[in-house]
């Protein structure tokens, strides 16, 4: 039984290679020690309990690999094919075949970032000593000498969530982004607690890294209040703005008052200083005549995710998002607002593209 | 531990979870766990119907990490153990969920589609 394990094992390691390079740089020993004491205990119960085991990860193998395979060799339809058959199946089974053994995750990314030729990722020093991850993407030949920002810290993951619009806006521009102190690929370090302390790190950062100015700062969700405020406080930096399903400064408050359950946290001073938004009753008064771009989801929030809210508060939230966006389009002489079909909150992951057309328009009226 | 506020409307787009990053999470509910724990634990949870092999379980983790759900601790294991545990995100969007759920839940009992979970509830 021991030697079966120890077969087990390593043909295991040989399966860890063909999963994606991400998954195996960060994971792979863990993946190996868990397939270890898996099989270590099964092998307790008998054969039968290691075939399982081995079910399981022959089942997960042509889950997550055979659709991005497929889709590789350019074989669409039948990617297709292969992820309906195994989504039919798998449903099946669990209806009327007992305990389902293929567990759906997600297909490796097809996207392979690593062959954009202008990409250069590197760790930058700040003036204070820490650290900080920085990646910047950019076409073979630019126009213009400035830098679009799409801004982590607030309103989105870490650096790898710009993915699909870093990957559209190199196309065409210089495209940077980036994690803070103590976040994913910056490596150790506290993170920033407030907006104020990203800001200051912000700032070092394409200071320290030489970028060119002026910037153009894209920011989604409350990320939109990141950008707005970087730009009061270094307002000479930035040329220009797109803002993806950006929060406003006010929304806190003007939530609270259709559905104070909405954010039970709304009323918080700390909690509100350290996001950027305003405290009950104040207005911003952020203005900026410069090209800017707002746009907004076409898909309204299901009411549904908000058990709380009754139908009427939902609409009334809803209906608030849609006045936020149209106030933000009249903070510059030059804004427009735009309505994303078929997007919604997380439009920079949904609608890339979109995204990426307004950063071009936006370069463009600069011109 | 960091302090990315998640809002409201970014939860609404997770939801509802996918039964694979549910149970991860509500795995982690409880504090803080290694991968291997974790997959037991989902095994446990779901009455032995979710059965995931370490593929699945890490692209799952690698995803909720990089949308800074999950963290990794500190946590001395030795070796080439890590240990894992929800951020004030995860916790906020594992709440959303369960929130979802309950509705759903008395919904379905209001139309009478399921027993009512207490008997004596139905006399009253």
């Amino acid at each position: 039984m021991k030697f079966l394990v120890e077969l087990s094992c390593r043909a295991y390691a040989a399966i860890v290679s063909l999963h994606a390079e991400s998954l195996q740089y960060r994971y792979s020993d863990e993946m190996k020690l868990v397939f270890r004491e898996s099989i270590t205990e099964a092998s307790m119960h008998g054969l039968l309990a290691m075939a399982r085991v081995w079910a399981t990860v022959a089942g997960e193998l042509v889950t997550l690999l055979g659709p991005a395979y497929a889709a590789k060799a350019g074989i669409l339809a039948a990617s297709v094919t292969c992820s309906s058959a195994l989504v039919a199946t798998a449903a099946m089974s669990f209806c009327t075949l007992g305990p389902v053994i293929v567990v759906h995750g997600y297909s490796a990314t097809t996207v392979d970032t690593a062959v954009i030729p202008g990409r250069k990722d590197r760790s930058v020093t700040l003036p204070d000593g820490q650290r900080m991850f920085l990646s910047c993407w950019e076409p073979r030949e630019i126009h213009g000498i400035n830098t679009v920002i799409l801004a982590s810290g607030r309103g989105i993951g870490d650096h790898t969530g710009w993915v699909p619009l870093q990957t559209a806006v190199s196309q065409f521009a210089r495209v940077c982004t980036y994690d803070p102190v103590g976040v994913a690929l910056s490596g150790p370090g506290t993170p920033p607690t407030t907006v104020d302390e990203l800001i200051e790190q912000m700032h070092g950062l394409f200071e320290s890294a030489s970028l060119p100015k002026p910037y153009i700062l894209v920011g989604t969700s409350a990320g939109g209040v990141l950008v707005r405020r970087y730009e009061s406080r270094f307002p000479g930096d930035v040329a220009a703005f797109v803002f993806a399903d950006s929060s406003h400064e006010e929304m806190e408050w003007r939530n609270a008052a259709i559905a104070e359950s909405f954010d039970p946290g709304w009323n918080d001073a700390k909690n509100l200083r350290n996001n950027g938004y305003l405290p009950k009753g104040e207005l911003l008064h952020w203005h900026d005549d410069v090209p800017m771009v707002v746009l907004e989801r076409g898909e309204r929030a299901p009411c549904n995710a908000f058990p709380n809210l009754t139908r009427q508060q939902c609409d009334d939230i809803n209906d608030a998002w849609h006045s936020y966006q149209v106030d933000l389009s009249h903070r510059s002489k030059y804004a427009q607002l735009r309505v994303v079909q078929g997007a919604g909150h997380r439009m920079v992951m949904q609608k890339p593209e979109a995204v990426a057309q307004a950063v071009h328009d936006v370069i463009d009226q600069m011109d | 531990m960091t302090n990315f506020q998640p809002d409201s409307n970014e939860i609404a787009d997770f939801l509802p979870l996918s039964p694979v990053v549910f149970f991860v999470l509500f795995a982690l509910a409880d504090g803080e766990k290694h991968g291997y724990l974790v997959m037991q634990q989902v095994s446990v949870l779901s009455d032995g119907k979710l059965r995931m092999g370490p593929a699945t379980l890490y692209t799952t983790i690698q995803r909720l990490v990089d949308q800074l759900l999950v963290e990794e601790t500190d946590k001395e294991a030795g070796g080439r153990r890590r240990y894992y545990r929800l951020t004030k995100s995860g916790q906020a969007l594992l709440r959303a969920e369960l929130d979802r759920q309950a509705a759903v839940l008395r919904l379905a009992r209001s139309k009478k589609l399921i027993p009512l979970l207490n008997p004596t509830e139905d006399a009253q």
